[in-house]
Formats: structure tokens, sequence, C-alpha cells
């Protein structure tokens, strides 16, 4: 690349001279004649097949075999080493303990797991189906509420020892193991489905024996639930990386005399993989390498040799990094992506998350936060458009997210449906003279005539520029003289966890920033967290009708009715905007830029996968 | 003196003893609760966490068990969210290496250079040299790190490809060493300013001592008077900084190892105090704390060493 | 050999008469002074300004300051007033892009653009595109980095520009970089004059008594530092809230500790001094032995080191700054801008220099005054060139 460059200036000088000698003659030359354009070596595979990049493993690959060194199926050691850089670390390998969904992607790169998304046939959307489990679990009895999942024959751990039912059942009892007190034991208590009794194992209020996880045969687990379920249901339970199969041998080799923890998957000396790939070396904190596993059951989908990751917290040398072609994708800021904006390797991955402001309407110094029009005020003063403008990320006044599908089967996105647009405004919902209505009316109502409030925020990028871009404009709208907004900027668990203490503590915030990551296959079960019964809510919103409504998209009898669950993710949402709970802004959006060299097998971002990193081709 | 010495090591347990309880309290004091997690964690879960590891007893009670596994089985807890369940001392000791590495041979390279730097411009007083190794020192002093460190990494890293970008963990050998050069000389830039503008400051004041002037008449050259004399009684007063400079090496640099990657020390304090990792923070409060303990008892312990003078500890 | 003899009424003897007056002209007494007599301060500064470094210094301190104070009012912007459709821009002052030397005109370089739009004249305006760089084909799209007038590129007016350019939300640098350098400056002036009184009278009695009451001070000294910054900032942002007073008294809490060991190590280097027992044994109180006798020996030190660690005290705030606990937004110090600007180095390098370039100025100036002061302060070198 650097060469390349080098070369490039040359040439180009080269040329601008030449240019400047026969522009004495011609007066206005076009810039176009002077300059050629060189292929830089990195982007040697031909771009024909970079825009055809979709072949699947199984069909033929059209490009000569002499360019793509891959051949038509990937071979057992797979071929070229994906590198990426990361700013997270990785705290833990353990499914049970881990901290952040960036330690659960590695885990899952090499660890086997019942059920999970690939990439479906055409590379162009997620397909939920089982990796350990050899087909959809099989209905038992007639509510759905026991299930059984047949695991697949001849799946083996690195070192070669049988991975069978009995690790998965292993698995269960130490994710449920009350002294040991896994972090992810969460993952087990009522959310999509409930197993039976398994958090009053957790607490110790029942035996094991008593749990609805069985051990069938040496092939089969089984599963009991509370209520009754479609197999998809419990697959996307299953899917959650928590359920990763942990490794008896390893684990016990790891655990202290009391048993209450294990040091199962903090080094290598602990771990043992299983999934795509094979930890080949990992200095914690550091740089972690994976390598294609052989005996992988999907290794047909897997091209990669490898992985390597380095931990590289700043993203200026993550840049550098990328420029001189030693990693291969790298995550753009908003400040960087101003300079790649009409760069064709720029990829768009829609994180399924939409920022919020929050609103603490039960602070008792505040209550003007408690009246509704003045919280609509604050809605219809928020402008959208600039925000985005501003941080290149997608206005929103919803909060389902655009990637939510609301119909599987067909892939239909619940902000293309009609009811989906119904709850959106004109211009974004941005009226700022609605919204001083609004507010007059609010003061007039309350018999105020000036309210001052703070608003506390994250030490991160978009928020800070969001807070501060807020402050003047909600200021400007609202009428400087009658409404101030203080900022106090605040590291994130501390806001996350002060923000949480309204139970105990009203007045511990007034207005602050939320969004939450939530499955994006199920927009009925992403409003939990506005349900009087979700216990790290972000704000004061306990309405019992709201859970009505819930209880009914998520665990209704009718739930699976055509357009019911649609209608009842439509009246959630305008429940939680129209007396503005929260405050809808941007729909987060990351950019990548990715290298040449890197062919991904996905024609598009798809929910789940996203760009399927796993199975892209290396092409050089 | 060894009654000196002795009486300052028992006074070194009880003030460590001081200030671990203190940070045992403090660290809880502080907003944040180790099981914020973006709320995706069960209540009964995080329930049960905080039973487990007693989170959810009075301050004075955890302070208890906390000592009783220190005394009895000296069990400094695990870590909680930084790496889950790993012992905190491991995660020192996994981090310490690195930095010592780099910040020692930093140090190392950095000393001469700083001394000599500070000599010679104390010998060319007031000369072209002297003003140079000002400007130097003045530079060195006055930019800060972080422009340093992006702006070595972008010319001799990115731009002209003589060194890696980043430091090199897995790397071996030769290639290892090259990727800790940019590290090390961003490090090295201000001990080498702090050493030589201490160093002509105090030479130019022995420089005005009746012993220079004898040494002098005795037929001495100017600069061979300035260093058999004069630097020999800078040295006390230089060690004074030089100690805890040594002390510091294992501190390791927050910009400097987060832009060029290198996992040390650095970052960890910042990162467990921000995760709310009670265990890990006060392990590392307390490892520091003991370093710069040490530290000062060797300075303190060094002037009546150097200086018989000075009596320590002696009463007015 | 004898010269006289200790036997007085052997001289007494001698007549008068044997003595006459050599010359009695005029009469003989001490020439009165000419000059007037000089005090130690008109001392100190007749030496300072003999250091021309230090007076350049002392200059650019003043400058500063004299910008802190007016440079915010000098354009039409205000340190928080927001232009969300030119944000980013890079600096320009008219005068200087007139002269066309490649600095201050509005220059910036597009990376990464599609050669096809270059002639979109929407996208383009007239005149905005100055050369295009580095082309190149990348996955078959043509490629080039376009240098161009930005203040064009955005539509603007010729006469609407931001000198230092503006930051991510289009608020004038100019004029926050000023506004930042009053504020950092009072935080740094406020915290170590703090430090200083504390720590002098801290140290000199730790110093000066010695014995079991050095042994506590010094311990609780050493239980203090033991926490770091982020720590003892935190808690006091917990109880205060941010701004700037947890800002200074966080600097103030740890920092008094060095100026005390410092002081404390000079108390000891001088106290067994003999002019020290001299002094006590014609019965000289312990007050006035510690203030009038030791302490101006530390004078020097105290001085520098104090200078030092006013710009130190402006990047222990950027420090805080970088990790989030600066002041209150949108007030702006150097410090919040450094750590702003650190973040886009790489693409917008003037939102860094100009913060840094200040602080860095204060920081040799600082140094340089520091030096100069001390050299003017110690009596030792009075009249030694």
């Amino acid at each position: 690349m650097r060469k390349t460059r080098k070369t490039m200036l040359m040439l180009l000088s080269a040329a601008m001279m030449a240019g400047a000698l026969n522009g004495c003659s011609s007066s206005s030359s076009k810039p176009e004649e002077s300059i050629e354009f060189t292929e830089a070596p990195s982007t040697e595979a031909p771009t024909t097949s970079a825009a055809a990049g979709g072949e699947t493993a199984g069909t033929e690959d059209q490009a000569p075999a002499s360019t793509d060194p891959n051949g038509d199926k990937p071979t057992d050691e797979g071929y070229g080493i994906l590198r990426e850089a990361s700013v997270n670390k990785i705290g833990s390998l353990n499914p049970l303990t881990y901290i952040n969904s960036y330690s659960s992607d590695q885990i899952k790169r090499s660890s086997m797991i019942l059920y999970t998304y690939f990439p479906n046939e055409d590379y162009t959307f997620c397909d939920l189906s089982g990796e350990l489990a050899e087909e959809d679990p099989i209905q038992v009895d007639d509510e759905g509420k026991v299930w059984q999942i047949k695991i697949r024959d001849g799946i083996v751990w690195e070192n070669g020892d049988d991975l069978d039912a009995n690790d998965v059942y292993y698995t269960w009892q130490m994710i449920l193991d009350p002294k040991l007190a896994n972090l992810r034991a969460s993952n087990f208590a009522k959310d999509v489905i409930e197993i039976e009794n398994a958090m009053n194992y957790f607490e110790g209020k029942c035996g094991w024996e008593e749990v609805g996880l069985k051990l069938i045969d040496d092939n089969t687990v089984e599963i009991h639930t509370v209520s009754g379920h479609d197999a998809r249901e419990v697959m996307t339970h299953l899917a959650h990386p928590a359920n990763c199969i942990v490794n008896e041998e390893y684990y016990e080799k790891g655990m202290n005399a009391d048993r209450t923890e294990t040091l199962y998957g903090t080094s290598l000396e602990y771990w043992i993989s299983s999934g795509p790939f094979l930890v080949e070396s990992w200095t914690n904190d550091a740089e972690i390498t994976f390598k294609k596993n052989p005996d992988y059951v999907f290794k047909d989908k897997i091209w990669l040799a490898g992985i390597n990751i380095k931990v590289v917290e700043d993203s200026g040398t993550q840049m550098q990094l990328f420029d001189n072609g030693e990693i291969d994708y790298v995550k753009l800021n908003a400040e960087t992506f101003l300079q790649y904006e009409e760069d064709p390797r720029v990829l768009f991955s829609p994180a399924n998350s939409v920022r919020h402001i929050t609103i603490n309407t039960i602070n008792p110094n505040q209550p003007i936060l408690a009246n509704e029009k003045f919280r609509q005020a604050l809605f219809y003063a928020t402008d959208r458009e600039t925000i985005a403008k501003m941080i290149k990320e997608d206005p929103a006044d919803y909060i389902v997210p655009t990637t939510h599908i609301i119909d599987l089967d067909n892939g239909v996105r619940f902000r293309d449906t009609d009811e989906g647009k119904a709850n959106t405004h004109d211009n974004y919902g941005y009226d700022p003279e609605k919204a001083k209505q609004l507010f007059e009316e609010a003061l007039a109502e309350e018999g105020i005539d000036k309210v001052s409030t703070t608003m506390i925020y994250n030490d991160a990028a978009p928020q800070i520029v969001m807070s501060e871009f807020l402050q003047q404009s909600w200021q400007q709208a609202l009428g400087a003289d009658k409404f101030e907004l203080k900022l106090q900027a605040m590291p994130s668990s501390q806001r996350g966890d002060l923000m949480r203490s309204w139970a105990t503590k009203p007045d511990c915030y007034e207005i602050s920033w939320g969004g939450w990551i939530s499955t994006d296959l199920m927009p009925w079960n992403a409003f939990k967290y506005w349900t009087t019964y979700y216990s790290a809510k972000n704000e004061p919103y306990l309405s019992e009708e709201f859970d009505e409504v819930f209880d009914a998209a998520n665990f209704g009898e009718d739930r699976f009715e055509d357009g019911v669950r649609l209608q009842e993710v439509a009246q959630m949402e305008q429940m939680l905007i129209e007396p503005a709970v929260i405050i809808p802004v941007t729909e987060s959006l990351d950019k990548y830029l990715k290298a040449d060299r890197v062919e991904l097998t996905m024609k598009n971002w798809a929910n789940r996968v996203e760009w399927g990193w796993n199975y892209a081709k290396i092409t050089e | 003196m060894f009654r000196y010495i002795l009486n300052r090591i028992v006074a070194m347990v009880i003030t460590l003893f001081i200030i671990v309880s203190i940070a045992f309290m403090v660290v809880r004091l502080m907003p944040g609760s180790v099981y914020e997690m973006g709320g995706d964690l069960s209540q009964t879960v995080i329930d049960a966490l905080n039973a487990k590891y007693h989170f959810d007893e009075p301050i004075i009670k955890q302070y208890g068990y906390f000592l009783q596994n220190i005394f009895l089985h000296w069990d400094w807890g695990t870590s909680a969210k930084m790496r889950p369940n790993v012992p905190v001392f491991e995660i020192l000791k996994d981090r310490i290496p690195i930095t010592l590495q780099i910040n020692l041979i930093s140090l190392f390279a950095a000393l001469p250079v700083g001394m000599a730097a500070g000599i010679l411009a104390a010998i060319r007083k007031n000369t072209i040299v002297d003003h140079l190794v000002s400007l130097m020192v003045v530079l060195f002093i006055s930019i800060p790190s972080f422009v340093f460190a992006a702006g070595l990494q972008y010319f001799l890293g990115f731009k002209s490809g003589a060194f890696p970008i980043i430091y090199n963990v897995s790397a071996k050998g030769l290639l290892r060493w090259q990727s800790m050069f940019m590290p090390i000389l961003a490090l090295s830039f201000d001990p080498i300013a702090r050493v030589a503008r201490y160093l002509r400051a105090e030479l130019a004041e022995t420089m005005n001592s009746e012993f220079m002037l004898l040494a002098k008449t005795k037929g001495l050259t100017y600069a061979q008077s300035t260093i058999r004399h004069g630097l020999r009684n800078s040295m006390v007063p230089l060690m004074n900084i030089i100690i805890p400079m040594f002390a510091n090496v294992l501190g390791g640099s927050l910009v400097v190892e987060s832009i060029f990657s290198v996992p040390g020390m650095g970052g960890l304090m910042v990162d467990s105090i921000n995760a709310s990792d009670h265990m890990l923070t006060v392990a590392i409060l307390m490892f520091y704390s003991l370093i710069s303990l040490i530290t000062v008892l060797i300075v303190d312990i060094s002037y009546g060493i150097v200086d018989p003078r000075v009596r320590m500890g002696g009463e007015k | 050999m004898v010269f006289y003899e200790n036997d007085r009424e052997k001289y007494d003897a001698i007549s008068k008469d044997l003595f006459r007056l050599v010359q009695k002209d005029e009469e003989i007494h001490d020439v009165e002074f000419k000059t007037k007599p000089i005090g130690f301060f008109m001392d100190v500064w007749l030496r300072f300004v003999k250091n021309k470094a230090s007076v350049v210094a002392a200059a650019i301190i003043l400058i500063i300051a004299f910008f802190a104070v007016f440079g915010p009012g000098m354009n039409e912007y205000r340190y928080d007033e927001q232009h969300t459709d030119r944000i980013n821009m890079p600096p320009k002052i008219p005068f200087i892009a007139k002269l066309g030397i490649g600095v201050f005109d509005g220059g910036f370089t597009l990376e990464n653009r599609k050669y096809d739009n270059l002639n979109d004249t929407d996208r383009y305006p007239e005149g905005s595109v100055l050369g295009i760089l580095n082309p190149r084909l990348v996955s078959g799209e043509r490629i080039v980095d376009v240098e161009v007038d930005y203040y064009k590129y955005m539509g603007m007016d010729d006469d609407e520009c931001f000198w230092f350019g503006s930051d991510y939300l289009g608020r004038d640098i100019w004029t926050r970089m000023w506004r930042g350098a009053r504020v950092s400056l009072i935080i740094a002036i406020v915290s170590v004059c703090c430090n200083v009184v504390i720590g002098v009278i801290y140290g000199s009695i730790s110093g000066y008594y010695g014995g079991k009451v050095d042994m506590v001070m010094m311990r609780i000294t050493e239980i203090i530092n033991a926490f770091p910054r982020i720590v003892i900032v935190t808690l006091f942002i917990m109880v205060a809230g941010t701004g700037m007073f947890s800002i200074i008294m966080s600097l103030v809490i740890k920092d008094w500790v060095n100026t005390a060991r410092m002081v404390r190590s000079q108390f000891y280097r001088f106290k067994g001094r003999e002019y020290v027992l001299a002094a006590r044994t014609l019965g000289v109180k312990d007050m006035a032995l510690i203030f009038r006798h030791i302490l101006p020996n530390s004078i020097g030190p105290i001085i520098t080191s104090s200078m030092i660690a006013i710009p130190s005290a402006i990047f222990a705030e950027s420090f805080l700054a970088y990790i989030g606990l600066g002041l209150q937004a949108p007030e702006p110090s150097i410090g919040v801008m450094l750590s702003q600007g650190q973040k886009v180095l790489l693409h917008y390098p003037t939102q860094v220099v100009f913060p840094a370039v200040v602080i860095s100025l204060l920081m040799i100036s600082f140094n340089l005054f520091g030096n100069g002061l001390r050299d003017a302060f110690d009596p030792t070198l009075r009249g030694a060139e």
C-alpha cells in the first residue's frame, strides 16, 4: 500500500509535469486527461468476482482456479488468515461467565452450541438451525411444553474426545449451579421461554431432579418449559451464547476446592475448543489466534485457515494498521467516516438499537418531568436529522429498529409494515413550534415559569455530541429564558448504575440516555425493558396496560396467528412514544472498511450473521 | 541507622495496612456496581452473586471477610469483571513483565543520555550547546506525550515503515525488539529531559561552591573539576528524582501503552475502576502503594548514606 | 620582633607636640552614595531582567494571559455557539490566506472521493477544487484525494471564517481555546497556590521537628499519595458534582504532598547546619528558625517546582478530561480540547495543534520564567555572574 502510494505519487507528479507542459498550449485541459488510475496490488482480485462475491460452498466457483487460491471447496486447512483488531478484550472464554458480547462472539467461534444462526442457502439472510443438535427440537407433548433434542453423532472436542448429550447435560448443571452462581444463569430466567424450576434450583429452593432439563440417552436431551412454545422459540433460547457447551474435564480442572469458582476459559491451559475454529494461541488482553477446526461439522462453510485478533484500543492506530494492510477490516467512527464517505469499500452494518433519551418521571425535585406535555415538548424539540448528520447515523423517531423482523418466514421488517409506518412522524418528529406550544402549556399546568434540568451522559463519542447539541437546540426551541439544560458527564458503568437506582433513590437522575440491544428477530420480546417486572429498568415506567399487551404478544394463546403480533408490537411502540416515556433520537449504524483481499460470502448484511466474517474468503 | 530503618519498616507495614483498609472502603463507596452490564442480567442472578461475594452485607462485615481471607489463606480475591474468576495477582503478574521490560529499557537508555546532556550543558554553560540542550529539555517536557507518541507512530511506523505500528506480543526475537523500539523511545523523552534539566541546575549550583574554586586552583580544568567533584555532589539530589522514576516504571503509561497497544499496567487501574472490579482495584492500589512506600524508604535512607551530614529521623 | 609594647603609659608619655598633620586642606568623611539604596525586591528585579530568556518567557505568559482575557471577545463567535452545518472546519485567517503560503487558508484534503463526482457542482461548488492527489482504483472505483478550499466546498461566504477552525459541533476553536486557557490557568494557579501554602507549612513542620512528628506526618502523606487521582476526583464529583471546584480539590489533595516532601528534604539538609545551631544557641524561637532561617533556603526549589507545577496541573486536568471527568460541558478547557482533539488527531490535526501549542508554550515559559525567578531570588548568587 505504502509503496504503491509512492509510485503513484511519482506517476502523478510525472503526469502533472506533462500536464503542466501541455497546459501551456491548451488553456483548460480537463484534469481527466492527465490522470492515470492504477490498480493497487492489494486489490488484485478481479473486481467482477468481488461484485459477484456470493458463491456458496456448494455451488461452482466461476472464477478461474488460477486467480482463486481457495479452489472450489474449502480444504480442511482452509486458506488465508483473517486479521482483526478490536478495542474490546476477552475477559474470559467461559460461556457461563463471559462479560461482553465481544467475548461471546469469540466463544461461539470456538465452541459448539445446540442451535445457532447460519447464513442461509444463498447467503442473503440468516437461518437458525442446529449446530450440535441434529435437527429442530421434537415436540413430545401436545401443549408444546416438553421438547427433545437429538445430538449429532461424531462431534469431538479438540483433543478427540466425544462431545455428546452428557456434555450438554453437564453444561446445564454447571450454569445453574447455586454455588457457582454463574453470571449467565440469567439466561434461564423467564425470557423467551422459561425452563421448569431452573431459577428455583439456582436459588437453592429445589433439587436438580425437579429442573426441567433431562438427559435421556447419550444422544438425546429433553427440556420442560413452564408454558407452551413452538420449536422456533425453544431454538432461539438455546442459541444464546450462554448455552455454548463446556468441557467437563477442563471445567473441573480449573475448579477451586470449595467448588465456587473455576478458571475454565481464563487461559489456554484451562480451555478446549470444539467449534468452527480452534484457539491456537492466546495472550490475555493482547492477542488471540484461531485456526480452522478440521473436524468441524460444517467445515465446508469455512474458507478461512484462521483468524488473528489483536487488541488495539486506539482508533487512530487501528486506521493506520488498516491503511498499512495489517488488518482486514476496521470500524469507522463518525470523524473517520467523513474521510471515507465515498469509498466503495465501506460496509454499513445497522446495529439493532435505537439511542433514546430516558426521563425519570418520578423525580421529586423535578415534578415537571412527570408532565406528559413537557416530555412531548422535548420529543418535538429534538432535531433528529441534524444530530444524525453529525454523528453519521440514521434519525429515528421510533423505538423498534429498522433491522427488526416481524415476519421471519417472509423476512418482513417491522418498519416496512403499515403499522410500523403509522408510528412515525413528519420530519422525524421535529416540530419546534409544536414543542414550544406544548412547553408553554406544560409550564402553565405546573404553574412555574422556568425549567432547569440536568442530563447525565457517557463520556463516549456520540453521546457527547448529542448531549451538547441538545443542550443548545432545546434551549433555542423552548426559549432560553424558560428552559435550561445542564450536562454532567460520567463513566458509563456509573451512569447505568445511577439510573437503575431510581426505585430506591427517586432523585438519582433527571434525564439520561438509553439504548437496548435486543433480539432483532423478535421485536415483541424487545419491549421487555419497559415491562413492570423487568429487573434493570432504566426509567420508572410502570404500566399494567403495557404489561398486558407485552404478555399477549409473548405468551398469549393467539400469538402465532396472522398479524396479531404485528398489531401488538405497534401498540406497544405507540404506548411508549405517544406520552414520550422515552424520546428516540437516532438509530445506531456501524461502518466498516473492508480490505479487498477479503471476499465476503454474504451478499448483504443480514440479521444475526451480519457480514459473516467467519464465512469470508481470502483472495490473495 | 539500623534502628531507624527497622522503625521505618514497621511503620511501612502499618501504613500499607491503613492504605489497603481505606482503599477497600473507598472502592466500595465509589458509584457503580460490579454487576452493572447494561441490564441483561436477571435480578435473581445479581442477588445470588452479591450474596456469594458478600456485597449485600455491611461494609464492615465485608472488610472482616476480606481480612480473614488475607490472613488465613493469603487470598486477595478474584477479579469480577476484567477477567472473571482469575486471582487478582495473576492479572498483575501477566501485565507487569511487559510494562517492566519496556519501561526499564527506556529508563536505562534515558539515564546516560540525560546525564550526558546535563553535564554537557553545565560544562558549556551559556554556549550554543547549553541552549540546544535547554531547547531539547523544554520540548521534551512541554509537548504532550500523546502528540509525541502519535507522531512517532505516524512517521516512523506508518509513513516510513521502519518500525511496526504496534507492539507485537506474539513475535519472538528481533521482530519483538523492533516492535518495542517506538514505545521505548516515546517513554524515554520524559526521563531524558528531567534528568538533564535537574543535573544541569544542580551542577550549576555546585559550581559556585568553594570546593570547586579549590579544585580549579589545584589546576584542574573546568571539565575535570566538574566531573570529578561537581558531579559527585550533584548525584545526591539526583538520586532523589531517579529512584522515584524506577518506581514509576511499574505504573506504565496510559497514553503510550494505549497508542502502541502494549498490554501493560497503564490502563489497568482506570479500566478496573470504571468496571467496578473492586478486588482488582484494591490489589492494584496496594501494589502501587507498596512500590511507592519502598521507594520513599530508599530515598530517605539514601540521604543518610550518601550525605552523612543529614541525620534522617533526627529531631530538631 | 616586637612592634609595640603592651604598656600604655609609655606611649602616653610621648609629647603631643612631636606629631603634626600631614594635610589639613579639607575635612574627610565617608562619601554619600550617589545612587539610591535598593531593597531586596529591587535587586531581585534587576537580576531578573538580566536573564533574557526569562523576560521573553514572562512576556509570552503575559501575552497568553492577555488572550485568555480578551481573546474570546475578538471575533463574533461565542464559545458555546454551535454551527451544526459547519463542523470540523479547517482554520482560515483572511489576510494570511491572501498571502497564499498554504496555511490558514481553509484548505483541506478530502480523502477517498469518487473521481466521477468531481464535476458535480452540487458537491464541489465552482472553484472549490484545488488539486487532485493519489488517483487509484479501489474495488474497481476511480478514487482520488481532493484538495479543496473547504470554505468554498461548504458553500460559505468569503467573509465568514473560523480563525482556528471549528470543532465537532461547529464551535469556533479560537474562542473556545482562549476561554479554555482562561479556565485552565485559573484551575492551575489556584491549585498550585493552595499546594504551595499547604505543602510548605506541612513540610516545614515535619522536616524541622523530625522524629515522631515527622514519622507520623510522612506516613499520612504516603497514605494520601497511595490513592490515584481518578479515585479522588470520582469521590469529589460524587460529593460536589462536576466542575471547577472538584477538579481543583482533586489537584490540591494529591499535589501538595510533593511540595511538602521537597520542603522537608530541604529542612533535613539545612537544619543541622552550623548557622542554625548558632541561631538556636542565641535563643531564636522555633517559628523564626523555620520561616526566617531555614525556609529561605528552599525558596529556589519551591519557586521552580511551583512554576513547573502550573503547566503540570493543566496536564493533569487534561488527563481528567481524557478519562471523562473534566469540566461541565460546554465549558471548554485546554484539557478538554486536547482530549477531544486527540481523538481526531489523524484527520483534523489542527484541532489538537492549537491547544497543544498553547500548553507547550505555557510549559516552556513557566519553566524558563521559574528558572529566572529562582536565580533572581537565590541570595547566594547575588552579585555572581
